[in-house]
């Protein structure tokens, strides 16, 4: 990351006047989002021939966006129906098939062409049936796209290649393990997924956070934010960048620290009493990998617990870059401000250890070696306002005006991970998202002439929020290349999280 | 099996030891035991695994699929007989209960093909120089040792397990690996390569024992 870059991106964080941060909600309405819903007619070359196959796809996806602005489809999934006999060929009867299905999808804008794959995989081997069709159902995470200016962008599906891999009843690989399908789309179908409509602009409408406190069943995890889009064609996001984003704060790890991991983390917050969401600044988070310890006093399972500490760091301070928030006072007057969201930190026990923050419990099942994760990150913040501005008029609030007390944020990130080793949701490697909820304290110390603790009180305390956040993979740095894969040559985050809703 | 098999090399190398002793210049004329390999020899090869599973403390790791070149040659001998040489070996599609994880082979040695005994097409033997290194998030460790062999000629498996005589052993481990890896541990390995020969091709190799 140069430094020419982050002087760059600090600009153009101030400069994006609705670009939301902390606890405060836009004045803009989150977008509405439309479903993909479509069936596709597919011929595939099988070992024993071209069969067709039927490939089912929907998904979420806005239905409008801003230029520069990702748009992430969501809940995708793919059935995908082979024909009766698929796997005759095999020399071992298959009993079960698992699939993993990439459909490449053209997105465009105004002649620009960009591709992306949108790779889908089975929750869990399916029983090949004596006769009949077998549909697959796949699912996962898909990249996003970023349109370079306004205008339609349009996502056709394109062609599909397939990796099916067949075992026998007694769970040993077919001869041979995989069949690999290349699958031409039929002449004569309207290939359209979906049409984003892109507006001019170059702010981003803040979505509201859904909840989930769910055990992952369908992959939200977030994309990937990739560097700033090309003026006019369209950007497909990948999972892994080459280095941080353009809008990434400083966040280099410390390579002689063996403990040490950095993450960068952001994400949505909703404020209840105001029915918006707003997006946390992309943060810094400094991460001391604590002890690790086995447990196995729970009947037919091995717990792998690890408590950690994280702290957020910006210039050197346990906080969230600050950043401009739009709010509403009276019901009704535009307000800006800029919020600075400082944590206060855990303490130190008494052998110097610090208090951990980051518990995670593993439990893998002692009978078929899948596992559950559980990861709980809890943080102590205060919320300070300051450069208030009502509907363009300064108001003078003081250097002092924040939450009267401390509070806490804690979320949740839950993951499993099947007997046949299939990864979904949270995982301490990839990181990922974390839900929770949050009440913002009254306000204290409000206004020079006049108190106005009330007004914000009145405006943002009270009933509590949902939070999402969305944390990327961390660096540590001191496992050299080990975990290159994760560090930048300058020891930062390689993975910076888009947020999701 | 095996004991029939040593008796069996014993008896020979008795007997070979017997001509020696009788007519030194007869040696010439008597095969010496060697383990052949087939079709050619030497010969380069590839393998493949589907499946492959490390497990260290209970913590289960698994590969979606693992990947290996080397060179095989005929070799003389009895027991202990290097037949292959491995290098290089990948593993893909790993995953921990931590997440996603990138095990590297160490093959700038070579990883060698060792056979011990053999009964109707079965050769049953080990690996040895295996090293390989491990990080997820800040515990990096190395594991080091052998993994037992059985090459099937009629399949072309190569099926690598461990057991306590042939064993890996963590050799390094991280501060970051404290409750999860130690210096001295035993990860148990397990997979099963289907080989062809030449590397890329469609034909499985063989091993045959001549006593």
């Amino acid at each position: 990351m140069t430094g020419a870059r982050r002087q760059t991106a600090r600009g153009a964080a101030l400069a994006t006047v609705a670009l939301l941060g902390g606890m405060i909600p836009g004045a803009q309405a989150a977008s509405g989002v439309q479903e993909i819903d479509t069936e596709l007619a597919y011929t595939c070359d099988f070992p024993r021939g071209e069969q067709p196959v039927k490939v089912g796809i929907t998904a979420k996806i806005p239905e409008s966006a801003l230029p520069g602005q990702a748009v992430q489809p969501e809940d995708v999934v793919m059935d995908v129906t082979l024909p009766e006999g698929a796997f005759a060929a095999s020399a071992d009867p298959a009993a079960t098939v698992s699939a993993e299905m990439t459909l490449s999808v053209d997105v465009a804008q105004k002649g620009q062409e960009a591709r992306a794959e949108w790779i889908g995989r089975t929750a869990d081997p399916a029983p090949v049936p004596s006769e009949g069709e077998l549909v697959l159902r796949t699912s996962g995470a898909v990249p996003y796209v970023a349109p370079g200016a306004p205008g339609d962008l349009s996502l056709k599906a394109a062609g599909l290649t397939a990796v099916l891999t067949t075992r026998t009843a007694e769970g040993a690989p077919t001869e041979p393990a995989t069949t690999d399908l290349v699958c031409v789309l039929d002449a004569g179908q309207d290939p359209a997924l979906a049409a984003v409509d892109v507006a001019g602009g170059t702010t981003s409408p803040p979505p509201s956070p859904s909840p989930s406190a769910e055990w992952p069943g369908e992959d939200e995890e977030g994309g990937r934010e990739g560097e700033e889009p090309a003026p006019d064609a369209p950007e497909v996001g990948t999972r892994v960048q080459e280095s941080g984003a353009a809008d990434a704060p400083p966040c280099a790890g410390d390579p002689d620290d063996q403990l040490n991991m950095v993450a960068y983390v952001t994400g949505y917050a909703n404020v209840a009493k105001l029915d918006g969401a707003s997006r946390f600044p992309l943060a810094c988070a400094q991460i001391s990998q604590g002890p690790s310890w086995l447990d196995f006093t729970d009947p037919g399972f091995m717990h792998l617990y690890q408590d950690s500490t994280v702290d957020l760091r910006y210039q050197g301070k346990p906080q969230l870059p600050p950043s401009q928030g739009t709010f509403l006072t009276f019901g009704f007057m535009p307000t800006t401000a800029t919020l600075e969201m400082t944590q206060i930190p855990e303490g130190t026990r008494p052998d110097g250890t610090r208090i951990p923050n980051i518990k995670s419990d593993l439990a893998i099942s002692l009978a078929d070696f899948s596992s559950r994760s559980v990861t709980t990150i809890t943080m102590e913040l205060m919320l300070r306002l300051r450069d208030v501005e009502v509907n363009g008029v300064p108001l003078d609030v003081g250097d002092d005006c924040r939450t009267s007390r401390p509070f806490t944020l804690t979320v949740k990130g839950l993951g499993t991970r099947s007997s046949a080793g299939i990864l979904e949701g949270y995982t301490l490697a990839t990181g990922g998202q974390l839900t929770g909820s949050v009440s913002l304290p009254p306000f204290s110390g409000c206004g020079v002439d006049e108190d106005l603790d009330n007004l914000f009180t009145a405006s943002l305390s009270g009933a509590p929020g949902l939070v999402k956040q969305v944390q990327g993979a961390p660096c540590a740095a001191a496992q050299g290349s080990g975990s290159a894969a994760f560090c930048t040559s300058g020891y930062e985050p390689v993975d910076v999280p888009v947020p999701t809703r | 099996m095996r004991n029939t098999l040593k008796k069996f090399a014993m008896a020979a190398g008795a007997a070979t030891a017997a001509v020696a002793l009788a007519s030194p210049t007869a040696l010439a004329g008597i095969a010496a035991p060697t383990w052949t390999v087939g079709p050619t020899s030497p010969a380069s090869f590839s393998a493949t695994a589907d499946t492959v599973t490390l497990n260290l403390n209970g913590i289960p790791m698994t590969c979606t699929s693992s990947a290996a070149a080397g060179t095989m040659a005929s070799a003389a001998g009895s027991t202990n007989v290097q037949v292959g040489a491995i290098a290089p070996l990948t593993w893909s599609g790993c995953t921990s209960p931590f997440g996603p994880v990138s095990p590297t082979a160490n093959t700038s040695t070579s990883w060698k093909l060792m056979a011990n005994t053999y009964s109707a097409g079965v050769t049953n033997g080990y690996i040895n120089g295996v090293k390989a290194s491990l990080t997820v998030l800040t515990c990096t460790f190395t594991v080091e040792g052998q993994v037992a062999a059985t090459y099937t000629n009629s399949t072309g498996r190569l099926a690598v397990s461990n057991n306590s005589t042939r064993k890996l052993t963590v050799t390094t481990a991280s501060a970051g690996c404290a409750g999860i890896a130690a210096v001295g541990n035993n990860p148990t390995y397990t997979a099963s390569y289907l080989a062809v020969t030449p590397a890329g091709g469609t034909v499985k190799p063989t091993i045959v024992y001549t006593p």
